[in-house]
Order: structure tokens, then C-alpha cells, then sequence
């Protein structure tokens, strides 16, 4: 660290839930608004038979913690949390697409590192 | 949310009839986006990228901008031991603009954070330096700009001849050309991405009569200008990973609380 940098405060939780199973805010540390808005975006749009409400909202712009508020159509089917990790994976599918689409473009030039 | 806008002289508004497109399931939105997604370069310089990626939610299209900003990591001087100095700059100083310099060396080959060094330099100091990404300081970040804008899309309402046809090559310049039609010239469409989107044209009734000027919420032109440490094609392919990254991370630790 430089003398400059003021030392930013570590994160206390990686992740805590609060709300019951199928309503629940997620406290995820170390994330803002580049994961935040996909994953809103894939709640909202491509889980739309399960999924009644996502939001998600960075609190403090100097604190590195995001929101992410899930609400499901019913109780007893898919929980918040997996419509959450449903969305990751989702979004994982949509990074390798566009992954292979620009190696295709570019050739083997993009090959590199691994 | 909307995924086309209307161009007009009040500004840019979300036209409600073309929400963005949704589905039941995520295999189902999966299935769509490798079907739509499309990927086009526009120029490909060592330094500087222009591309048009199609049919992607802005959400990603940010994600992806953000990423290269601030989460793609390079090489960057951290710590100056200056043996001697005589010169008018101080120490300081010196140092700080040590720092802002492009380190030509490859991130992939080092690891991020540690304080032993990795490489040194002695002139009259050592340059130590550290890997690290963009949050942590911007000397750190790997592109001196990278941004997109919304493609634009014009559309023909009726046929744009004589006077009107010149005067608007004039008001949009490259995007429109002059073709001869029955002995008269006719504007029609060369390149919309040349659209600057001045909306001088709305300024004659009669070219704002015959002009439609949108912009898609779904196709993105990038440019991502590298400061020349790696290829900006290479950037936009890291910055894709690192989105993937972010999501495994998540789905990990939502894995380890048990709840």
C-alpha cells in the first residue's frame, strides 16, 4: 500500500441473508453495481415464472457491500437463494458465449494466458 | 425498462412499446441469447477497439465497461527507493509519476498483492513493482477509456430530395450520401454509425417529417482504448471472464452459508 492510500475496512461478511426463504435481502460484500445490475437484470427477465420482484442497491459508494433483494411468486418451489445462483450460472453461460464469440472474430490471436 | 428510445428535441425517452425481451425460464434466456447475440469489429488496432456487440442487456454491456475500468489488473511501479537525487523534482514527485507510467510487463505471469518484489530497475533508484487492478488506483487501470454508446437507428419515412437531400449531408455528416434519382439528388443512408446525434436535422420541418432518429438499448458500439500493456481485444476478453468469475464467487459462497 502507498502512503497515499487510505486502507478501505475489510468487509466483516462475505455474504449474509436476512428475510425468510422465498422474500430474502442478500448482503453480499465486495460487490457493487458490475454484479449487482446483471444479476437484477437476470432475475427480472429470465426467471420470469418464478421470480415476482428483484432490486438490488449499493448503500454507500465508499463501503464495498451490495443488496440484492429476491421475492418469489410462491412458497414451496424454488427458494431466493437458488433463483440467485440460478442467475450466476446464467450469467456464467452468457460470459462464455460472448467468450467465444470474440475468439471466433479475432482468431487465435485472443489465445493467450491459461 | 426499455430497449428502444426515442430521439427527439427534448432528448432521449424510452419508447414503452419495445420493453426489453423476457423469458419464463433461464435455459429459455440462454437459448435466446446464443441465438441473438452478435459480435462485429469495427477496427481493431494494437491500441484501440472499436466493436458492436448486438442484442445484450445493458446491465452486461456496463458490467463488462465497469470490469475494464476498474477490475482488469496490470503491472504498475508501487514503491521508489530513490538513491539519489539530485535533479529539481522531488522524491515525491518523482515517484507519483514513476507510477503513472505503463509497465510493459504481463499480468498474467504474477500474482496479486504480496510485498515481495517482483522487479527492479537501478538507475539512480529501484522501481518495485505490484499487481493490482483500477479500485485499488487508477494507475493500475488497463485502458485510458472504455466506453460505449447506443447504436443508432434511422429510419426513412419518405423520400429526402433537392435542397433537403444536400442540406442534410451537411447536418449529418457521413451518414447519409447523395445518390442521383430522375435527373435530382436523394439522400440515403450510408452509415448510421456515423450518427453524431446532433438532432440538428429536426431543425427543418420538412427533414423532421421524413427522418426518424432512435436508438437501440440493445446494441452497444465499444471502444476500448488499451494504455499499452495488453491488446484490447485481450482486455475484452479478460473483463468477460472476470464477469464469469464474479458469479462463480457468488454462487461459492452462497454455497458455504448454510442458512
Amino acid at each position: 500500500m502507498s502512503v497515499n492510500s487510505a486502507p478501505v475496512a475489510p468487509t466483516p461478511l462475505p455474504l449474509s441473508i436476512h428475510g425468510t426463504p422465498y422474500s430474502s435481502t442478500f448482503l453480499i460484500g465486495s460487490e457493487d453495481h458490475t454484479l449487482g445490475n446483471p444479476l437484477r437484470h437476470l432475475l427480472v427477465s429470465s426467471q420470469t415464472s418464478s421470480v415476482s420482484f428483484a432490486g438490488y442497491s449499493v448503500p454507500h459508494p465508499s463501503e464495498h457491500v451490495l443488496q440484492l433483494r429476491v421475492q418469489m411468486y410462491e412458497k414451496g418451489g424454488k427458494t431466493s437463494k437458488e433463483s440467485v445462483v440460478e442467475a450466476c450460472e446464467t450469467l456464467g453461460r452468457i460470459c462464455e458465449v460472448i467468450e467465444e464469440t470474440v475468439e471466433r472474430e479475432h482468431g487465435k490471436i485472443v489465445k493467450d494466458e491459461e | 425498462m426499455s430497449s428502444l428510445y426515442d430521439v427527439t428535441e427534448k432528448g432521449v425517452q424510452p419508447n414503452p412499446l419495445k420493453p426489453t425481451p423476457s423469458t419464463k425460464t433461464s435455459k429459455e434466456y440462454i437459448n435466446m441469447f446464443k441465438k441473438d447475440f452478435q459480435y462485429k469489429v469495427i477496427s481493431d488496432d494494437p491500441n484501440e477497439l472499436v466493436c458492436l456487440l448486438s442484442n445484450i442487456d445493458v446491465s452486461i454491456a456496463n458490467a463488462i465497461r465497469r470490469i475494464l475500468l476498474a477490475d482488469v489488473p496490470t503491472m504498475a511501479i508501487e514503491t521508489v527507493y530513490i538513491d539519489q537525487n539530485t535533479s529539481i523534482t522531488h522524491d515525491e514527485v518523482l515517484s507519483h509519476r514513476l507510477g503513472l507510467m505503463p509497465v510493459l510487463a504481463d499480468p498474467t505471469e504474477f500474482e496479486v498483492g504480496g510485498d515481495e518484489d517482483t522487479d527492479w530497475n537501478t538507475l539512480v533508484f529501484q522501481a518495485h513493482c505490484k499487481k493490482s487492478n483500477g479500485t485499488d488506483h487508477a494507475k493500475f487501470s488497463p485502458v485510458c477509456t472504455a466506453s460505449y454508446r447506443m447504436l443508432p437507428v434511422i429510419k426513412m419515412l419518405d423520400n429526402v430530395r433537392g435542397e433537403d437531400a444536400e442540406e442534410l449531408c451537411t447536418l449529418e455528416p457521413g451518414v447519409f450520401k447523395l445518390i442521383e434519382k430522375d435527373g435530382e439528388v436523394e439522400a440515403v443512408i450510408d452509415d448510421p454509425m456515423k450518427c453524431t446525434m446532433s438532432r440538428n436535422y429536426l431543425m427543418n420541418p420538412r427533414l423532421k417529417s421524413k427522418i426518424k432518429i432512435e436508438r437501440s438499448g440493445r446494441d452497444f458500439i465499444f471502444c476500448i482504448e488499451s494504455v499499452g500493456q495488453v491488446e484490447p481485444k485481450k482486455l475484452l476478453k479478460r473483463a468477460v471472464q472476470i464477469l464469469k468469475e464474479k458469479g462463480e464467487r457468488l454462487v461459492r459462497v452462497l454455497e458455504e452459508e448454510g442458512n
